[in-house]
C-alpha cells in the first residue's frame, strides 16, 4: 500500500503544527510526523508563549486557550533583575491592558503542544507520533518525492515537505540546504527545572492573583561572566526556573549546565524569593537553542521543501522569542505551499516566495537587526561582567545611609563607574550596543 | 478462530510517585501505557491473525481515556477494539472486573457465534494480583493455562493447544483444550514495532464503547458495590537513602582512601586478599 499525502510535515512542534494547520484548513491532505511519544514530549522552552502569532493563525485562540488547560498563566508583569554577588537591582513593568488582552502566557510545552496538535487534527491533518523520519525519498531526477521513516513499510510520498525538525538540522543537511552542522557558537543550552509550588504561594511570590502571572529575567553575576540569561516564570502551581548560556562559554569555562542552574538557584536574590521551594523539583529539562541568528540561517527553501522554526535558526535570543518565530514561519510556509498547490508548481522558484515572506515579516527584520549583538556581547564581556555589578554598587551608594553627603555620594558613584570603565570606554560601549540593537 | 485479548491501561510505573501522607499513588500527570505482559498477548494475537487468519478482538475496562490504549493495540494489526466503560464500573476489584470482562466476552460470543481463545497478560504491573485472567476463565468455564511462556503447537482441528507454563520451580508442559484462556508471560515474545500503515489505521480508528447495559451486566455486581475487597492498609518501603559518591574527579589518593573506608564499613564485604596490604598500610 502506497501511503500518499499532499504535504508531509516533519516535527509536531509549533512551526510544523502551524504549517499543517494552514494547509489542512484549506483541505489539503497533510501528515505531521513526530518522533516523540506525543507532540510536546521532547520539546523544551523557557515557558513564555506570545499570543500575537497564534492569533493570526487561529483568530479566537485566546478564548480557546482560556477554556483549555493548555496554558498556565496570563503574563501581566515582566521583570528584569540585574544581580551582583549579594545585591539585586529590579526593573519591572506591569500592564493592566494585558489583563483584558493577553500578550503572553506561561506554558508547559507537553500540555500546549498536545493541545495545539488536537486543533491541527480537528482541522483535518493526521498527526503520526512515535515515528522518526530518517531521510528523503528522491526520484530519478533527484527531486524529493517523499520521506522514509523508521517504521516497517514506512515510506510516505508527498508533493512537498516542510522540515520543522528543531535545532538539530539532520534532515536540513540531508536535503543539502545546510552545508555544515551548527557550531558551538551558534547554539545556547537552556537548562530548566519545574519546581512544585502551591498555587497560593505562586500568587504570593509574584504578587498576582487568579489566572494572572509574571516573569523575572535575571542578568549578572550568576552566569560567571558567560553570555546568558536566567529566568523565573510563574506557572499555575509550579515555577519554571532556568537559564541559558552559549555552549561555547560552557566549554571554555568547563562548567556543567546543571551546576550553572544550581549557582543561579543559590544566588541570594533567588534563595530569598523561593526559599525551600528551590528544591521541590518535579522535572528537569534541557535543550539546545539555535541562537546563531541571521548569519547562521540555512537556505530555507528548495525544490519541494521548506524549512521552519528552530531548524531555520529563527530565534531572537535578545527578546527570548523563538516559539512565535516558529509559529509565524510555519504559517508563512503553509501559505506559500497553498499558492504552490494553486499553481501546481513546487519548484525552488515558486517556493522562494517563502523566503520573501519571511523577509517582509518581523522575523528576519528582527534577526537582521540583532545580527551582531551576540558577537558584540561576546567580544565585550563587560556588558555582563561589569555593568550589572556597577549598577548595583551605584544603587547601594545611592540608597545606603552612611553619613556621606548626597553630593559627595553622587560624585563617588561617578568615580566608581569611571574606575571600572574609562569614559571613552563607556561611550564606546554605548555606541556598540546601540549599533547592534538599532 | 475468534480471539479476545483483555488489556489494561496502567500508569507508567517508572514514573509513579507515592504520596507519603496518604499512601496513594500520585497518578496526575503520569503517562499511561499498556501493561507490558498485555503487549505480549497483543503480539501473540497478531501472530494468530497472520498464521491462521484468526479474528482478534481487544477489550479493556476503563475510563474514556483508556481508548488510547485500544488504539495503540489496533496498531498491532488487530481487527476490533471495544472499550467497556461506565461509571458503575468505578472502584471494581478483581472479582467485579472479572464479572464485567466475562460479560463482555459473552457479548462478543453472541455477536460472532463463538470465542475460542481469550488472552490476558500474566498480571498488571499496577495491581500485581494476577487474578483477573484466571477469574475470567472460571466465570466462562474455559480451560485455564496460566503463566504461559511458550506455545508449542496449536491444533485447530482437535482444538488443542500445547504450551509450556512457568512454575515456581521449573516448567510444565501442558495440553489445553479450547475454548481456553491463557495468561501470558513476558518471555513468550517481543512485541513488534508496528508498521506505518497499521499505525496510521490505529490513529484514525475509533473503538466501540459498551456500557453496563450493553453487556447485560447486573450493576450490583460491578464497581464499588460488587467489590468485597477492602484495602485496610498500604505499606510503602522506606525511601532509599542516597549513597556516597567517590568521584573520578577526586585526587586518586583521596578517592582510594574514601573507597577503602567505605568498603570497610560493610561487615560482610570480603576484600580481595591482594588489597589487604594496601589497606593495612604494608605496601
Amino acid at each position: 500500500m502506497k501511503i500518499e499525502f499532499d504535504v508531509v510535515v516533519i516535527g509536531a512542534g509549533p512551526s510544523g503544527l502551524s504549517a499543517a494547520y494552514v494547509l489542512a484548513k484549506k483541505g489539503l491532505k497533510v501528515a505531521v510526523i513526530e518522533k516523540g511519544e506525543y507532540p510536546g514530549s521532547k520539546s523544551v522552552m523557557g515557558g513564555v508563549l506570545y499570543m500575537n502569532p497564534l492569533k493570526e493563525l487561529i483568530p479566537n485562540v485566546v478564548q480557546l486557550l482560556k477554556e483549555s488547560k493548555a496554558v498556565e498563566r496570563n503574563v501581566i508583569e515582566q521583570n528584569m533583575w540585574l544581580v551582583n554577588e549579594n545585591s539585586v537591582l529590579k526593573i519591572g513593568h506591569r500592564n493592566q491592558k494585558w489583563k483584558e488582552k493577553p500578550n503572553a502566557f506561561t506554558v508547559l510545552r507537553a500540555n500546549f503542544d498536545r493541545w495545539f496538535a488536537k486543533q491541527v487534527e480537528a482541522a483535518g491533518a493526521l498527526v503520526i507520533p512515535k515515528t522518526k523520519v530518517e531521510d528523503f525519498i528522491k526520484n530519478g531526477d533527484g527531486k524529493i518525492v517523499g520521506v522514509k521513516t523508521t517504521r516497517p513499510e514506512g515510506d510516505v510520498y508527498c508533493k512537498a515537505v516542510v522540515v520543522s525538525e528543531g535545532v538539530n538540522p539532520l534532515l536540513t543537511m540531508k536535503a543539502g540546504l545546510r552545508k555544515k552542522d551548527i557550531g558551538a557558537k551558534d547554539v545556547a543550552i537552556a537548562v530548566k527545572e519545574i519546581v512544585d509550588v502551591p498555587e497560593a504561594v505562586v500568587n504570593n511570590l509574584f504578587k498576582v492573583e487568579g489566572d494572572f502571572g509574571a516573569t523575572i529575567e535575571i542578568l549578572g553575576s550568576w552566569s560567571e561572566g558567560m553570555v546568558g540569561i536566567g529566568f523565573l516564570y510563574a506557572n499555575r502551581d509550579s515555577i519554571s526556573i532556568g537559564c541559558g548560556v552559549l555552549i561555547e562559554d560552557l566549554r571554555r569555562k568547563k562548567v556543567k549546565p546543571y551546576e550553572l542552574l544550581e549557582n543561579m538557584k543559590n544566588h541570594p536574590a533567588i534563595a530569598d524569593l523561593l526559599g525551600d521551594y528551590r528544591n521541590t523539583t518535579k522535572e528537569y529539562l534541557a535543550h539546545l537553542i539555535p541562537e546563531g541568528g541571521y548569519y547562521a540561517m540555512p537556505k530555507v527553501y528548495g525544490d519541494r521543501i521548506l524549512v521552519c522554526g528552530d531548524a531555520a535558526m529563527l530565534v531572537n535570543s535578545v527578546h527570548r522569542e523563538g516559539s512565535n518565530h516558529a509559529i509565524t514561519s510555519g504559517r508563512l510556509a503553509g501559505e506559500t505551499l497553498l499558492e504552490a498547490f494553486e499553481k501546481g508548481d513546487f519548484s525552488e522558484k515558486t517556493l522562494k516566495s517563502y523566503y520573501d515572506r519571511l523577509n517582509d515579516s518581523f522575523i528576519i527584520k528582527d534577526l537582521y537587526k540583532y545580527k551582531d549583538l551576540t558577537g558584540t556581547i561576546e567580544k565585550n564581556r563587560h556588558f555582563i561582567e561589569i555593568y550589572p555589578d556597577m549598577l548595583n554598587n551605584a544603587a547601594t551608594k545611592f540608597l545606603d545611609v552612611d553619613g556621606t553627603p548626597k553630593g559627595e555620594e553622587q560624585l563617588e558613584i561617578l568615580k566608581m563607574i569611571r574606575e571600572n570603565r574609562s569614559l571613552g570606554g563607556l561611550t564606546l560601549d554605548a555606541l556598540k550596543l546601540w549599533n547592534s540593537v538599532r | 478462530m475468534n480471539v479476545v485479548i483483555c488489556i489494561k491501561q496502567i500508569p507508567d510505573t517508572t514514573n509513579v510517585r507515592i504520596d507519603r501522607k496518604t499512601n496513594n499513588l500520585v497518578r496526575e500527570g503520569v503517562p499511561s501505557i499498556i501493561n507490558a505482559d498485555d503487549l505480549r498477548a497483543l503480539e501473540l494475537g497478531a501472530k494468530f491473525k497472520e498464521e491462521f487468519g484468526a479474528k482478534i478482538y481487544v477489550i479493556t475496562m476503563g475510563p474514556p481515556q483508556a481508548k488510547e490504549a485500544l488504539k495503540d493495540a489496533i496498531a498491532f494489526g488487530l481487527d476490533e477494539a471495544i472499550l467497556i466503560s461506565d461509571r458503575v464500573f468505578a472502584g471494581s476489584d478483581t472479582l467485579a472486573t472479572t464479572y464485567v470482562l466475562s460479560q463482555s466476552i459473552k457479548k462478543i460470543e453472541e455477536e460472532t457465534g463463538h470465542v475460542d481463545l481469550v488472552l490476558t497478560g500474566k498480571q498488571a504491573a499496577d495491581g500485581d494480583t494476577g487474578q483477573v485472567g484466571p477469574g475470567i476463565a472460571t466465570r466462562l468455564n474455559f480451560a485455564l493455562g496460566a503463566y504461559i511462556m511458550k506455545l508449542d503447537e496449536i491444533d485447530l482441528k482437535n482444538q488443542v493447544i500445547s504450551a509450556i507454563r512457568r512454575l515456581d520451580r521449573g516448567f510444565e508442559k501442558v495440553k489445553i483444550k479450547m475454548p481456553a484462556l491463557l495468561t501470558i508471560m513476558s518471555d513468550i515474545n517481543e512485541p513488534r514495532y508496528p508498521d506505518l500503515p497499521n499505525l496510521i489505521h490505529s490513529i484514525k480508528y475509533e473503538p466501540r464503547v459498551w456500557n453496563y447495559k450493553d453487556i447485560d451486566a447486573d450493576s450490583k455486581k460491578c464497581g464499588f458495590f460488587g467489590s468485597p475487597t477492602q484495602v485496610v492498609r498500604a505499606n510503602i518501603p522506606p525511601a532509599r537513602k542516597g549513597g556516597d559518591i567517590v568521584s573520578k574527579n577526586d585526587d586518586p589518593n583521596i578517592a582510594a582512601d574514601k573507597l577503602i573506608e567505605a568498603l570497610k564499613k560493610f561487615k560482610n564485604a570480603r576484600l580481595i586478599e591482594t588489597l589487604r596490604p594496601l589497606i593495612e598500610g604494608d605496601l
